[in-house]
């Protein structure tokens, strides 16, 4: 697409997502928030098994640090939000850095299993470590973010959905500027073929760090969104069937793509909500055929990148 | 004294374990499928003798019936994991195992559905309800003596029997045995069978020691996968020792430090990644 026409048309999304706060009542608006939130997640996990090649199943995690990060700083430390999402980015970067440095020398299926292993792990963290965490109970008693003042002038909900909307579209943009940055394509070569890259004097394993933190830091800033909307957090926000949550909406939204799992995470959050008065519990059997219908019905970039992955290893 | 008990513990979690293990890592060593629905296939044995008998203590003889039907009942559902995954085959690795967890989902839904996603427990058998040796539980004693038979089995039957050199020809060099005449496609189905029938089998075996609960899936496939992980991929002795390991590591964890054990599990996985990257007994590819 022409550069030109690209940059109309995101100046026209962001435009008619600004001015949502008078077209949706208070309810929607909240929801959009969280998809707009989720959307983000979804995103930066596309930038990792899309881009990066590095399919994690454990994805959750991250949006648990961020939010317990955020949290934790809103109870103890500061009130306002932009402290809040530094401190979760930083810790989104630092649980990057400890499991990623194990994580990316790990290849193909062991990557996956232990992505997982460390989803599960941190849900276990999470409910054991009561004093912190609160445990299952979750983390509650969390102050509202102050919006710096925004919140005096239109209603708490409206100024929430805006700061929403800026952070995503932050990261969003940074996602989309470090794909296309030397370091993204030093991430995409490491996915093409490790070995070429490596005789090319790049440090593969340092660039899929990169990437995994990248992802990371992005996931977590998506996590302090959750938590400053609900004010609340608990081990469900990171368990096992959130990750495979984000990883649907990355099938669903084409694994080559950023931009459409941003949009089909805002999509299944919505339609969550919507169906959960007539679906209740049953909204999983729902993600499972999702699931498995996008696995069958809608082959992507993934596998093909999995093939040219396995005959260059 | 305590400590001892708890290691004990240790070993009846690794003994079941290490039954679900062994089929997740034979699977994988013969297909090149991970199959994400392992945990889902537990769940339904335990689910599937919590229908049939309820959480009141039945005879030693029912719960070796409703264990024999556990059997059958994951011959089924593998029969079915194959048929799934076998349109997949060419399209890639991955997408068969995130097949597997679309599956695992859809099962492990299907079962909270139809009970509730509450917590149950099932009873040990009358006759294996009591204690021995004073106060420790005769179940326990029980969980370990099958696994040490079901270990024992899967030994004699990869070393010393002509399907077990089968399978491990298949594992080995799969296009010279389709060769050599044999049926390899036979092979896999044969093991995929026998792995998931072992799954649900240590579901009914694991009932009274795990809280049958929503979640249960994904915990008890993420303490194989750890396993396998460490004990190294297609390796039966792998699994064997990785169970007794994690089955430690997990158990005097839980007991000693609460708060640091899910720390210990990671700290485990990742000595071992760090130490030998293929796993204890994994071969370098």
């Amino acid at each position: 697409m022409n550069p030109r026409i690209k940059g109309v048309a995101v100046a026209a999304v962001l435009a008619v997502m600004a001015v949502m706060p008078y077209v949706l009542d208070p309810y929607r608006l909240d929801l959009l928030s969280g998809g707009l939130a989720y959307g983000l997640m979804a995103a930066s996990l596309a930038f990792l098994v899309g881009h990066g090649g590095l399919p994690s199943l454990g994805h959750a995690a991250f949006l648990g640090v961020g939010a317990y990060a955020a949290g934790l700083t809103a109870k103890h430390l500061t009130a306002n939000a932009l402290g809040q999402l530094l401190v979760a980015i930083a810790a989104g970067v630092v649980f990057a850095l400890l499991t990623g440095w194990f994580a990316v020398r790990t290849k193909g299926f062991f990557f996956l299993m232990f992505t997982l292993a460390i989803g599960e792990i941190a849900v276990q963290a999470a409910t054991r470590s009561t004093r912190v965490t609160g445990g299952d109970n979750g983390l509650s008693g969390i102050p509202k973010a102050e919006l710096f003042g925004l919140d005096a002038v239109v209603p708490y909900v409206a100024a929430f959905y805006w700061w929403a909307l800026a952070v995503v579209a932050l990261g969003f943009g940074a996602l989309v500027l470090l794909r296309n940055s030397p370091l993204g394509r030093a991430v995409a070569g490491a996915r093409e073929n490790e070995a070429r890259m490596a005789a090319l004097g790049y440090h593969v394993t340092g660039v899929r760090l990169a990437a995994v933190v990248i992802a990371g830091a992005v996931c977590a800033a998506g996590g302090a969104l959750v938590e400053q909307k609900d004010t609340f957090v608990a081990p469900t926000h990171l368990e096992i069937g959130v990750s495979v949550l984000l990883l649907v909406m990355v099938l669903l939204g084409g694994r080559d793509s950023l931009a459409g799992p941003l949009v089909a995470g805002v999509a299944l959050i919505v339609l969550r909500a919507v169906t959960s008065t007539a679906l209740g519990d049953k909204w999983l059997l729902v993600e499972g055929a999702l699931f498995v219908i996008c696995v069958y019905l809608l082959p992507g970039g993934l596998q093909g990148l999995w093939r040219r992955r396995a005959q260059a290893a | 004294m305590n400590l001892l008990v708890t290691a004990f513990d240790g070993i009846a979690f690794g003994a079941l374990l290490f039954v679900l293990a062994v089929g997740l890592t034979m699977i994988f060593g013969l297909l090149d499928v991970l199959n994400l629905a392992h945990g889902a296939l537990y769940m339904a044995g335990g689910y599937l003798a919590l229908l049939i008998i309820g959480e009141a203590p039945v005879s030693l003889a029912v719960f070796i019936g409703v264990a024999l039907l556990a059997v059958v009942a994951g011959l089924v559902l593998g029969g079915g994991l194959s048929a799934a995954i076998r349109p997949l085959r060419g399209r890639g690795h991955l997408d068969q195992a995130l097949l597997t967890m679309g599956l695992a989902i859809l099962l492990s839904e299907f079962l909270l559905q139809s009970v509730d996603r509450g917590f149950h427990s099932l009873a040990a058998p009358i006759g294996l309800d009591g204690s021995i040796a004073g106060s420790y539980p005769a179940y326990r004693v029980a969980v370990i003596v099958a696994g040490l038979a079901i270990a024992g089995a899967t030994f004699w039957v990869f070393e010393k029997t002509r399907a077990g050199a089968l399978v491990r020809a298949a594992v080995d060099d799969p296009e010279m045995l389709a060769a050599t005449g044999v049926n390899v496609r036979r092979v896999r189905l044969g093991v995929v069978l026998a792995g998931c029938a072992l799954a649900v089998f240590a579901g009914v075996l694991g009932g009274p020691l795990l809280n049958l609960r929503a979640g249960l899936d994904t915990e008890v496939l993420v303490l194989a996968l750890i396993v396998i992980v460490v004990g190294g991929l297609a390796s039966i002795r792998g699994a064997a020792l990785g169970a007794l390991l994690i089955g430690q590591v997990q158990t005097l964890g839980v007991a000693l430090v609460p708060e640091l054990a899910a720390y210990l599990l990671f700290a485990v996985m990742a000595a071992v990644l760090l130490w030998r990257p293929a796993g204890l007994f994994g071969r370098t590819a």
